[in-house]
């Protein structure tokens, strides 16, 4: 098992890596300085203060230089300065992130419930119209424009019917519970302040189900296959011809057998999570690396794209590391391997 | 006690075909019966009525009475009472009638504390005499373990032990040994020889192999495209087949196998 | 856990001409005779019809900004009137111009590079397809929406510029699919056979394996057609797209979103993104069901 995790994380170094390479070469193919992007516009007129500035940021080194630098300096976790905020973007990072992750994984949750236990139905109810009805509706969550979703959703349940609020992540003025994991949920639950823990789930939800959307409907479409699946397979047949109730039959049998296609699913759709969540995030006002994301790739923040690539690859690589695991708890034959 | 499972002018239609037309077949307690034919002949679907189970979208006519009650006529809750309990089937291939992801134990166990109340050390042990009587080595690892440990013919010892959890009156064996190595087949044949002699159960023992069927069963019944053509004791049908379809199977068998 | 398995052991021989084609075994009549796939084409061929006869359809210029502004839906203007006083029913109508062709030249580009690059290297396999498969990592491992942003940013906000980012980082999904159906079909009897005749490369990869793998390549282009119509009216949304006043569905929705009490401006052209891409997805999903399961399996890998 400390093989497997040793061989993992290497792998993720590597990438890494990898990926820190190709942002250092987008930079050094796009257009664009960041030399001048830091300065005011009569400032970058003046070659001088140019000149200046690139040897303050170190951009008269050859390439190759600026590269091992910055590596190095990813090593100690320093990701260097972001222009925008003008923090380091480490800080900027451990600010946003956590928001984004709450949201996530919310969403996560919601496509879990809502996906799978409507696939699962789909597959009972296979070739009926119930079914075709549901696979027009999964088929709807991948194809609708999230951000416009998100208008229409925060246009009847917020503004017009009042239910949930349609910006932040809790109301004005409100003072964030004291920060132990950056979720405003959990963290307040720990604090033991109720109100303040009902406040961030409102806020909380409708963003959650927006982003969500797509997910479901991937979700849907996946267990219900991966449960056809298995009802097609003999040891369901046994277990029927054993007298096991139905509701055995299909949680203790049908649902271990399609899990693992399943969790594949989750996991992959997670990771790709973020094109949704830049969009929802500027929507709600959600204080997230999505907008952070946005922000630096719009301004042609360097550090902090860079910084922000790591941060997704690295969370690419955790969850492909989570789902790894999940299957050998589930599947025996898989955990020998 | 009358006849166990009596199955009487059976039709299984599916599609306008009629995959079993007209089948008569008795089993008394204790008696192991036999079911002959190819593939396609409808014998599986036939013993699979004992179980109430029919395929999707089927007309069904006859009555199949298990202890003098209409199966066919049971609703799914008063069946599932009944499968496992008073009736168990072992499939044929033993690769993929056990859950991959389920220990021995709960697959041994789970029908047991559904049909019986009892707790779940008390089904565990006698999951593990199970594993004892159909010879598994060191149940007690046996238990604890998943199907992927086993080989083919253990597998389907297992298969047996899960079919006898709950002593049933009828079990139904489907081409049981079909999916096993020739070497394997006699082992299995043997250990169900044996079950039959200690626990006087009856069996409808299914399979197209007609010298395995010589060895195992008391009376036969040959069916071919969903009718029955020839039945008898076994003995005597094998030796002068009266059908030409039986003799026909007969012929097609090794010389040295029917005359016992 | 990776999905490539995938083989073509279950094509049927079908008499051809010379005799050697192998042809896919799936039945297209089938496909059509659902209904969510007869709904997507009927949708399709609208839109298709409306961006053919636009200027006859549309009531008004699209540029126009003669009207008031924030006139709300009437029978003189259809979808109301946008914050300069555009008819919004002409912009959509016109939109389709843009989204369409657009869309299909998208996946076109990305299907070309990706496919070719996939097909070379799944069939040479060694040191090409090591090197191509190890910039393909890189590329998924790379979140493909801030790659999109950084490069529309860079290159500045227009429209070619966003499809220029947007097939930087989609060829790479078509290329692992194409690698994967190339090998599947690579170590089959017909294809060893064509190269012990000593047919080139060229002639196999052509004649060969192309013909084989056009129907999941088909049902992977129909789908992600729905998806680079997101991407892009996306992309325009955050304003690193078409920029106003060109009609583009997501620009639109875009400034419709600062004034969604005058609902009509956003809601229309999100309803015609919705539409149509929703019809594509209908048709590529009843022709993925048409597929051989073990073709589709390679299919279903594509759109993780």
């Amino acid at each position: 098992m400390a093989l497997f995790i040793a061989k993992r994380l290497g792998a993720a170094v590597l990438l890494v890596i990898g990926t820190i390479l190709v942002a250092f070469l987008l930079t050094a193919v796009l257009p664009g300085d960041a030399a001048t992007a830091r300065l005011g516009e009569r400032a970058a007129a003046d070659p001088e203060i140019v000149a200046a500035m690139r040897e303050q940021l170190g951009l008269d080194k050859p390439l190759y230089e600026q590269f091992f630098i910055y590596v190095s300096g990813v090593t100690r976790g320093d990701l260097g300065d972001s222009v925008q905020t003008a923090r380091p973007v480490m800080t900027d990072l451990q600010l946003f992130g956590p928001a984004s992750a709450e949201l996530a994984l919310a969403a996560t949750l919601i496509a879990v419930i809502i996906g799978g236990g409507l696939g699962i139905v789909a597959a009972l109810r296979a070739n009926g119209h119930l079914d075709n009805v549901l696979r027009a509706l999964s088929l709807g969550g991948v194809s609708i424009p999230i951000f416009w979703f998100a208008l229409i959703a925060t246009a009847i349940f917020s503004t017009r019917l009042g239910w949930f609020p349609s910006s932040g992540r809790l109301n004005a003025g409100v003072v964030p519970p004291p920060r132990v994991t950056g979720f405003y949920t959990i963290d307040s639950l720990i604090a033991g302040n109720f109100p303040l823990f009902l406040q961030a789930v409102q806020h909380l939800i409708l963003p959650a189900i927006v982003l969500s959307a797509a997910m479901v409907g991937l979700l849907m479409r996946f267990t219900r296959a991966s449960v056809l699946d298995v009802l097609g397979q003999e040891y369901i047949r046994a277990a029927e011809a054993k007298g096991l109730s139905g509701r055995r039959v299909v949680f203790g049998h049908v649902l271990r057998g399609a899990l693992v296609p399943v969790i594949t699913v989750v996991g992959t759709a997670f990771a790709s999570l973020l094109a949704g969540t830049v969009l929802v995030e500027q929507i709600f006002a959600w204080p997230g690396i999505g907008s952070y994301a946005y922000r630096a790739a719009s301004t042609l923040d360097l550090s902090a794209i860079v910084g922000v690539t790591i941060f997704v690859a690295l969370i690419y690589i955790f969850v492909n590391l989570v789902t790894d695991i999940l299957y050998g708890v589930i599947d025996p034959r898989i955990r020998r391997a | 006690m009358g006849t166990l499972l009596d199955i009487r002018d059976l039709h299984i239609t599916v599609g306008g075909r009629a995959l079993v037309d007209g089948v008569d077949i008795t089993v008394e307690p204790g008696e192991v019966v036999g079911l002959a034919g190819e593939s396609g002949s409808g014998k599986t679907l036939t013993a699979l009525t004992a179980l109430g189970f029919l395929p999707d979208n089927a007309t069904t006519s006859g009555q199949v009475l298990l202890d003098g009650k209409d199966v066919l006529s049971l609703d799914v809750r008063a069946l599932r009472r009944l499968r496992g309990d008073r009736v168990a089937m072992v499939f044929q291939d033993p690769m993929t009638s056990l859950h991959p992801m389920l220990t021995i134990e709960t697959q041994l166990t789970e029908h047991q504390r559904a049909h019986r109340d009892l707790t779940r050390k008390q089904a565990r042990e006698h999951a593990i005499e199970l594993l004892d009587r159909v010879r598994i080595p060191d149940p007690h690892l046996a238990i604890r373990s998943y199907p992927h440990r086993f080989s083919g013919g253990m597998r389907q010892r297992i298969a047996i032990a899960s079919a006898l959890a709950c002593e049933p009156e009828l079990l139904i064996a489907d081409e049981v040994t079909t999916a096993l190595d020739v070497t394997v087949q006699a082992g299995i044949l043997n250990l169900l020889q044996g079950l039959r002699e200690e626990l006087g159960m009856a069996m409808l023992f299914i399979t197209h192999d007609l010298a395995v069927m010589n060895v195992v069963s008391d009376r036969l019944y040959v069916m071919r495209s969903g009718k029955v053509v020839e039945s008898g004791v076994s003995r005597e049908v094998l030796a002068e087949p009266q059908h030409e379809y039986t003799r026909a199977l007969v012929d097609a068998l090794p010389d040295t196998e029917v005359t016992r | 856990m990776t999905v490539t398995e995938n083989s073509f052991e279950t094509l049927d021989p079908v008499a051809s001409a010379d005799g050697r084609r192998w042809v896919p075994r799936w039945r297209l009549p089938a496909a059509w005779r659902r209904p969510l796939a007869i709904a997507g084409v009927v949708i399709v061929a609208f839109w298709v019809i409306v961006m053919i006869f636009a200027p006859l359809l549309a009531p008004y210029d699209p540029l126009a900004q003669d009207s008031a502004r924030f006139l709300p839906p009437s029978p003189e203007h259809w979808f109301g009137t946008d914050g300069v006083g555009r008819d919004v029913l002409s912009r959509v109508i016109y939109g389709s111009r843009i989204s369409i062709p657009i869309a299909v030249m998208l996946v076109l580009l990305s299907l070309v590079i990706g496919a070719t690059i996939g097909a070379l290297s799944g069939y040479f396999g060694g040191g090409v397809d090591a090197v191509a498969m190890r910039v393909v990592d890189l590329f998924f491992a790379f979140p493909a929406i801030i790659l999109a942003m950084a490069v529309s940013a860079a290159l500045g906000p227009s429209l070619v510029n966003a499809v220029l980012a947007i097939v930087v980082v989609s060829w790479p999904a078509y290329a692992r699919v194409t690698r994967s159906l190339v090998i599947g079909l690579r170590d089959s009897n017909f294809i060893a056979a064509s190269r012990l005749i000593g047919a080139s490369p060229a002639r196999t990869l052509g004649r060969d394996i192309a013909p084989n793998i056009l129907g999941p390549i088909v049902v992977i282009s129909t789908l992600e057609l729905g998806n680079a119509i997101l991407l892009l009216a996306g992309l325009s949304y955050l304003g690193l797209g078409a920029v106003p006043p060109t009609p583009e569905w997501g620009a639109m929705v875009s400034e419709g979103s600062r004034v969604f009490y005058n609902y009509w401006v956003a809601l229309f052209p999100g309803l015609a993104i919705l539409s149509i891409v929703l019809a594509f997805n209908f048709i590529g999903d009843s022709l993925r069901d048409a597929l051989d399961p073990r073709t589709s399996r390679a299919v279903q890998s594509m759109e993780l």
